[in-house]
């Protein structure tokens, strides 16, 4: 499954995000946030506005069409 | 001895240069603020401390993290601090390997410890400093806990080796026999140019061909590739993570304490889905309110009283004690007390304006903003992080400018750059209060919100068609980091307020002063000679010969286009240039000029014509620096212009159609 069908609040494992635009890709990099790691899946903005993500203690937020190229599994 | 800082963003390292510095610098919450690489004198007079823009790894992806990379490779330093946030160690330590890797002498600041002890982490300091093989601090930079401990002469080079994979030791030696002899820190270059650094590999290009390189780096990538079906760059990446992951299992401890961050319940408010645009509409219209109403307008009357009575008064006898002659008399009392007193009486308001933005830099409000605006930003081919550079606009618009650095898509970036002047800056409310105070006693909130949203409206209705003509090649992007919240500390808050502050009373000193004393020259001479009425003094030919062009908009005294004239140096300078063209020597005197010269519609029309008509000269010279071209700051300039006028046209005569 992608990251938005995630419920709020769960743990979840990045499978795979190599769909991600080069540059979202880096900076999420920069973060830690890539394959094989764990992040929260937060909650997300109205009217299909950003997402925001949590992965060791620090927090990011994404578009929800970048949320959808990253395809993660239930812990 | 010159001494740079580096780290993350959010991770204090402003709060650090202010600690070790005398100069007061600006201190931020998020990734744009230090946009230009700031140098202080260290306290203890051993030298420089040089302050560059927060990065999370060497390569860079924004304009601002550049700065980085081109200052280790050409600056001229002796020593580096790494400050590390010790609660976000993992990701810190990623630019810490980096920089050692690199090898100038370097001392590690272990900051924001007591943020890692809530957490329930505890570092084994003296370990990890073995590990590394440079000294490493702990401290709390808000406080200014531990910072004298970075003593530039404990530093020492660190006797750093990481070994990465077969393939890339061998394509480092290779590289490093291709470098001229007098090279420094090859095999960091050799590194970062296999990573991927653009800063690095133009530079690694200057000495060594080309095509060498080219082939080079396409082996490595092959070999790499077959070896371990990976790329290259991502390779050298897990090589760092995994030597972190077990520099951290040595070295620190996690608790199962676990602290509940209040940053969790705030954002639970500020971010949620239904409140999050009201709340931040709410703290704009408390931001507006203190700035005017609350807090502002009262204070600005009380120094108003204080120019127009007691100094004017007591200048005037000091004048006639001395003998001075009526030349000097009306220079001093209708020119510079008059032009520059008309300015400094707004500097209250502009303070308060910048206390407020402070707040909502130095807090870690502004990265939410950011991700709440999004969505709107987006429908207009612009992304959330532009907001940011429009907020700080709000209070100057050459530090807007600058903050726009952070944006990583390029075009998105001269997109914002151009759009920030639209942003009603704290100059152009003098002017705004001036002129409410006169026609619209009753709704001055209201007539100067409604041109700080037209500036808004403007900007995005131009980001729109800019996005899909000239800017459409790019995809718009948005990621932002939302650091933990902070409560500003009141020092650093004073600090920042008064950095961003003080450039305006340094202004009313300087370009108004000698630009208020040129005005009134002007107004005092003219071609028939000195004394001349004012009608025929120089500054009415100059007034005179624009003023038809300002006709259709209602306003075409020679006051007006020679005060318009003049707003190019300053904006700020019209309220001078209106004072001293109408000799009056008080705010009160003015109003009652105005009010016999203007309708309400004609200074509606003049106050959104100078909302939009074009940037100060602070700014252009901004803009030139920020736009790839003079030809897009040129058009910038004659957008605004054209705008400017067709508005305030617009204004002007359906306002006269409807009986205004």
């Amino acid at each position: 499954m992608v990251l938005t069908e995630v419920p709020r609040g769960k743990r979840v494992v990045i499978k795979q995000c190599s769909q991600l635009h080069p540059l979202i890709y880096r900076r999420l990099n920069d973060f830690g946030i890539n394959e094989g790691k764990e992040i929260f899946y937060k909650g997300k903005m109205p009217f299909g506005g950003p997402c925001f993500i949590a992965c060791k203690s620090q927090k990011v937020s994404i578009r929800h069409c970048d949320a959808q190229c990253i395809e993660v599994e239930a812990l | 001895m010159d001494i740079a800082i580096l780290g993350n963003p959010n991770t204090g390292k402003t709060s650090l240069f202010n600690q070790l510095t005398h100069s007061y610098e600006y201190v931020g919450n998020w990734s744009g603020v230090t946009v230009e690489k700031k140098v202080g004198k260290l306290r203890a007079a051993t030298g420089n401390l040089i302050d560059l823009p927060g990065l999370y790894t060497l390569s860079p992806l924004t304009k601002d993290e550049k700065v980085a990379s081109t200052f280790l490779l050409e600056g001229k330093f002796d020593g580096m601090i790494n400050i590390i946030d010790s609660s976000q160690l993992e990701r810190n330590l990623h630019l810490t390997v980096q920089l050692l890797e690199y090898g100038k002498p370097m001392m590690i600041g272990l900051n924001m410890m007591d943020v890692a002890k809530r957490n329930g982490l505890a570092i084994h300091i003296h370990q990890l400093s073995q590990q590394l093989g440079v000294p490493i601090k702990p401290m709390i930079a808000r406080k200014g806990k531990g910072c004298e401990q970075l003593d530039a002469e404990k530093m020492k080079a660190p006797s750093f080796h990481l070994q990465y994979d077969d393939i890339i030791e061998e394509a480092i030696q290779q590289c490093e026999s291709q470098m001229p002899a007098k090279m420094k820190h090859t095999r960091w270059i050799a590194l970062q140019y296999l990573e991927g650094n653009e800063v690095v590999q133009q530079y690694l290009q200057q000495y060594v061909s080309l095509t060498w390189l080219e082939a080079w780096m396409k082996d490595t990538e092959k070999n790499v590739k077959i070896k371990h079906n990976i790329a290259l760059n991502k390779l050298i990446y897990r090589t760092r993570e995994t030597y972190i992951e077990e520099l951290l299992k040595e070295n620190m401890i996690t608790s199962l304490l676990k602290h509940k961050a209040s940053s969790e319940t705030i954002d639970r408010v500020v971010t949620n889905r239904i409140l999050g645009i009201p709340i931040f509409l709410f703290v704009m219209y408390v931001m507006f309110q203190f700035t005017f109403d609350w807090l502002g307008v009262p204070i600005s009357d009380l120094v108003d009283g204080l120019i127009s009575g007691p100094v004017t008064s007591g200048v005037e006898a000091g004048l006639q004690w001395i003998g001075a002659n009526a030349f000097f008399q009306s220079l001093f009392i209708d020119g510079i007390i008059a032009g520059v007193g008309g300015v400094l009486v707004f500097v209250p308001q502009i303070f308060i304006l910048f206390l407020f933005i402070s707040f909502i830099e130095d807090s870690g409000y502004m990265a939410r903003v950011a991700m709440v605006m999004d969505r709107l930003l987006e429908k207009f081919g612009l992304n959330g992080k532009a907001f940011i550079p429009m907020i700080i606009g709000f209070g100057c618009n050459v530090p807007g400018i600058m903050a726009s650095r952070s944006m990583e898509q390029e075009q998105e970036r001269h997109l914002t750059t151009m759009l920030t002047p639209f942003m009603s800056c704290s100059a152009r409310l003098a002017v705004y209060s001036l002129f409410t105070a006169i026609f619209f006693t009753s709704h001055q909130a209201l007539i100067v919100l409604s041109l700080y949203v037209m500036g808004i409206v403007v900007a995005l209705i131009v980001a729109k068609i800019l996005s899909i003509t000239k800017y459409k090649n790019e995809k718009s992007l948005f990621v932002i980091e939302l650091p933990p919240y902070r409560i500003p500390y009141a020092k650093t808050l004073y600090r920042s307020t008064w950095e961003k502050g003080k450039g305006f009373v340094r202004k009313a000193g300087t370009i108004i002063l000698a630009g208020t004393i040129v005005i009134w020259l002007l107004s005092y001479v003219g071609p028939q000679g000195f004394h001349v009425p004012i009608q025929e003094s120089f500054m009415a030919y100059v007034g005179k010969s624009i003023a038809p062009l300002l006709s259709p908009l209602g306003f075409d005294t020679w006051q007006a286009g020679a005060a318009l004239i003049t707003g190019f140096l300053a904006k700020e300078m019209v309220v001078s240039t209106l004072y001293v063209l109408y000799l009056v020597p008080n705010t009160e005197a003015l109003h009652v000029v105005i009010g016999q010269q203007y309708t309400a519609l004609q200074s509606y029309s003049f106050m959104v014509f100078f909302l939009l008509y074009v940037p100060c000269l602070a700014t252009v010279a901004t803009l030139k620096n920020e736009l790839p071209n003079t030809r897009s700051m040129l058009f910038s300039i004659a957008l605004s212009f054209a705008i400017a006028y067709v508005l305030a046209l617009c204004v002007y005569q359906i306002g006269r159609l409807l009986g205004f």
